[in-house]
């Protein structure tokens, strides 16, 4: 994210704020991507719960939009909010108890879906790495909350560990920490199946 | 298993791409913000303004008021080709001989 992106970012949300619905209709079409694709990590491959949840965000942000201070980089202001949303829902989900099942299925073709990379060419690379890839994903899942977010906007994306740090309320110190025990946890669970 | 070979395997995690109606769902969703936001902060306003009601309640009813003896102060204005007594029992006679003669078309 450039620095002059950001200010349009501002500017953006001031209109926002000021009852200007297609400013806030671009902010939409330039974070939506960021905000589904983190919603998705951390909810485990769910497309309709991930769609609800940054709608949800969005929704936030737009009430929201009369608070918000420039000082504070609109991506990191918008993550924290996306943070609040996918935690809120991970306790309402932890409260009715329901169990994540691999893989994924496609809601409209009703069929499984795997989005792994497609560099992966003979037919057993690709067994083995969608084997791995379920591992890591499993292992993923596990992660306690706040590991898992702070790998996900590291990974993927490429946010730094300032901006983690505000978006998660916590130290720089702390965010290095999580990431490092994260990304042990997870060498782990590949080693031991890979030994299994 | 190194730092590069677990940056390979998490960088093959893909989403999928945004649904296109995620844009739709959330400016619509931000529209029915915007509209029971205006509802509620019209139906607080109003609720929160006893005095302003009463007024109101007592204006419409003075007006009602004032416009019932307006009519009544110019009856004239209803019926201006009526100018006398005899005039007015002379119509109203012819008026009803027509009712009489066309109920009794009508019911023979």
């Amino acid at each position: 994210m450039t620095e002059g992106s950001a200010i349009n970012d501002a500017e953006l949300m001031s209109q926002t704020a000021a009852g200007d619905d297609s400013a806030f209709e671009v902010l939409v079409e330039r974070y939506q991507g960021i905000v589904y694709g983190t919603c998705y990590r951390m909810l485990g491959s769910y497309h309709a719960e991930a769609q609800d949840v940054a709608q949800m965000v969005f929704v936030r942000v737009y009430k929201a939009a009369g608070s918000y201070r420039p000082a504070a980089q609109y991506k990191t202001w918008l993550m924290t909010i996306t943070r609040n949303c996918v935690f809120t829902h991970l306790k309402k989900m932890k409260r009715m108890h329901e169990k994540r099942v691999y893989p994924v299925v496609d809601e409209e073709t009703d069929q499984e879906v795997d989005y792994l990379d497609d560099s992966i060419t003979t037919a057993t690379e690709n067994l083995q790495e969608k084997e791995l890839m379920q591992v890591l994903q499993r292992a993923i899942e596990q992660l306690p909350e706040q590991q898992r977010m702070a790998l996900i906007l590291r990974q993927y994306e490429q946010m730094d560990y300032e901006q983690i740090a505000r978006t998660l309320k916590t130290s720089v110190a702390s965010v290095k920490s999580l990431i490092f025990r994260a990304r042990d946890t997870l060498r782990s669970a590949v080693k031991a199946h890979k030994k299994n | 298993m190194n730092d590069q070979e677990l940056d390979r395997l998490l960088n093959q995690w893909k989403t999928p791409d945004t649904p296109p109606w995620l844009k739709t769902k959330v400016m619509a969703a931000v529209r029915e913000e915007t509209d029971s936001r205006q509802q509620n902060r019209w139906t607080l306003w109003w609720s929160n303004h006893t005095l302003l009601r009463w007024a109101m309640a007592t204006a419409v009813i003075l007006l009602a008021g004032l416009l019932t003896i307006s009519v009544w102060d110019q009856p004239e204005n209803f019926s201006p080709e009526i100018v006398s007594l005899d005039e007015a029992l002379e119509s109203f006679a012819s008026f009803s001989n027509e009712e009489v003669s066309s109920w009794g078309e009508d019911s023979f």
